[in-house]
């Protein structure tokens, strides 16, 4: 099995990191900065530009596949689009999201065409490019349901649908349209039906015809009997099912089923969902990745990263990735040099044998899939924490 | 008062900002039907005949099995005697047979799997230290953590009943029964892992 590769960034928390689709930039969260590293040999180097905007710190980023434009967000409540110049430089624009609390995590939707983001308020912002305006304009969803901090997102495959965790303790499946940027008339009844639940219609502003009753549609709403802040949620590559990881150490994968019947010459659909958790003995997850249809990666408190694995009858976590492998983890020597290691003992009254046994020394912020196989797995996956410590994983 | 002297982390930023702010929405439990004492009397009485045919391990499931979800504090606390006296008869040399027999329990059509029960043990063992600290402080001992509001009751048990431990070499009645919860909590730990004290406290079920 290949080792991991593990580099120390810096000495401060990490709470996000995305690659571009080619893997040769990483952005990386530090502070209020987002800092900009190139592939260089086996690692990565830092750049010398960086994207400094914002004014507090910031708590998510992520790069587009296609187009490489990156989006932050950050506690001062501005999200911003970055894009490069062809001089190499890199603008920002702001988002008009209209956020009334810190941003929490930020992500493009598959197709590139918005941008989700997520509020302390409870508010969720699907951000879109408004041509006329020439500016990026955010339509809040959910604004009805909850006044809990959105702690996770997750885009649907199909761009229509966002799932999110929130710190009350619910997941909720719901319609990402925006008012004002998708079309609001239902032509055929047909298309209020999506993979994970009906648009909600209504026939009253319009006199008749249909419109969907776009901001407020909530498709299912699931929560655990024993609770628990959910810091993650996922939808599988083919986006049929859905796992989040709540503060209760558990996983959970949720399959929604569409049963299709005729009523007075309507097609109408029914939907129903059935739920596997997986409760774990070690500490919460804080972050998901799919690997596989039948294979999730989750890391969070525990320092290490584990996988689960659906056998056919069920889900179970089947492997640990924790044995130290201190082949490859550049910068480490450098950072337990003799007189770090004598002022640690100093100022925190610590030793040595503190180390953890695993490569990241502190909690697992992050999951993001570094390289593809020739099938659309995942056969390298990264991690990011509280360490300030990068490492890509191979997938056992 | 110029600004630098406010203290911002008072300030309620709702009142300024929003509109309308429903109230504040603490996750709930879900509802459970409420549980008669007839209901705790029959299991006490279960459970003793239970104790005294040696049947230990029957007994202590028959209290994790029905846990007083829904009933009120005279119900519960009821329910926490069963529990205590279930666990003062196991001999320290029995419990890790129980315990790894209650924790590889299947599910079953009655009854949730060993790793449930697992935390439903976990639950009465804090609310058992919390019932205990309590009774001492109200015996003299000095415990400053009891007298505090730490909200959701299982919170506040596992708080009161962790102060508890170390305060005071006095002995008491009250330091064997913590000795006993605390050799549970250690072996309870070691089977169920760090996420039984986890969920002890994201539970909103209470016990």
């Amino acid at each position: 099995m290949p080792t991991p590769e593990a580099q120390l960034l810096f000495h401060q928390p990490i709470p996000d990191h995305a690659f571009s689709q080619d893997r040769q930039l990483l952005a990386v969260a530090r502070g209020s900065k987002v800092l900009l590293y190139s592939r260089a040999g086996n690692e990565y180097a830092k750049q010398d530009q960086e994207l400094d905007i914002n004014k507090q710190t910031i708590t998510s980023v992520d790069i587009a596949p296609n187009s490489g434009r990156i989006v932050t967000c950050s506690q001062d409540r501005n999200p911003y689009v970055w894009e490069q110049q062809p001089t190499g430089e890199w603008k920002a624009s702001l988002v008009l999201a209209g956020l009334k609390r810190a941003g929490t995590q930020i992500r493009w939707s598959p197709d590139e065409t918005r941008i989700a983001v997520g509020c302390g308020s409870g508010a969720i912002a699907i951000c879109y490019f408004d041509e006329g305006n020439n500016t990026w304009l955010g339509k809040h969803v959910l604004t009805k349901q909850t006044y809990s901090t959105v702690l996770s997102l997750a885009w649907h495959p199909n761009s229509k649908i966002l799932a999110s965790g929130y710190a009350d303790s619910k997941t909720r499946v719901h319609s990402a349209l925006a008012r004002g940027f998708d079309k609001a008339r239902v032509k055929k009844l047909e298309e209020i039906i999506t993979e994970w639940g009906n648009y909600e219609v209504s026939t009253k502003e319009s006199g008749g015809s249909p419109v969907y009753t776009k901001n407020n549609t909530v498709f299912a709403e699931f929560t655990n009997p024993s609770g628990g802040w959910v810091h993650a949620v996922s939808f599988s590559p083919s986006g049929e099912a859905l796992a989040y990881a709540a503060h209760d150490s558990s996983i959970t994968v949720v399959y929604a089923h569409k049963s299709l019947r005729e009523e007075a010459g309507q097609t109408v659909a029914d939907f129903s969902y059935s739920r596997f958790t997986v409760s774990t003995t070690l500490l919460p997850f804080t972050s998901l990745l799919w690997s596989r249809e039948d294979q999730i990666i989750a890391a969070g408190h525990d320092c290490y990263p584990v996988i689960f694995q659906n056998s056919g009858e069920g889900w179970a976590l089947t492997s640990k990735l924790n044995a130290l492998q201190l082949a490859g983890t550049g910068g480490e020597e450098a950072e337990e040099s003799a007189f770090n290691k004598f002022r640690q003992m100093d100022s925190m009254g610590t030793t040595s044998k503190d180390v953890l046994g695993t490569i990241h020394q502190n909690t697992i912020c992050s999951l993001r899939p570094y390289e593809m196989g020739p099938h659309g797995d995942v056969v390298r996956f990264s991690s990011s924490g509280r360490d300030g410590r990068l490492v890509i994983f191979p997938v056992a | 008062m110029s600004y630098q002297y406010v203290n911002h982390r008072l300030i309620d930023v709702d009142a300024i900002q929003e509109r309308q702010r429903k109230e504040a929405e603490e996750p709930t439990a879900p509802e459970y039907p409420p549980v008669a004492l007839r209901d705790v009397e029959a299991v006490r009485s279960a459970c003793l005949s239970d104790v005294q045919g040696d049947r230990k391990y029957a007994a202590l499931e028959r209290v994790l099995v029905t846990p007083p979800y829904g009933g009120d504090d005279a119900a519960k606390d009821r329910y926490l005697e069963i529990f205590l006296e279930v666990l003062n008869s196991v001999k320290s040399a029995e419990v890790d047979q129980i315990l790894s027999t209650l924790s590889q329990k299947p599910a079953s059509q009655d009854s949730p799997s060993g790793v449930e029960l697992m935390d439903v043990l976990m639950k009465y063992i804090y609310k058992g230290m919390g019932r205990l600290n309590n009774s001492a402080s109200n015996a003299g001992v000095a415990s400053p953590v009891s007298t505090h509001a730490t909200g959701a009751s299982t919170m506040s048990g596992l708080v009161s009943g962790m102060s508890t431990f170390g305060i005071g070499n006095r002995p008491s009645k009250d330091d064997s029964g913590m000795s006993v919860l605390l050799g549970w909590h250690e072996k309870v730990v070691n089977i169920a892992g760090h996420a039984s004290i986890i969920r002890v406290m994201t539970d909103r079920r209470t016990v």
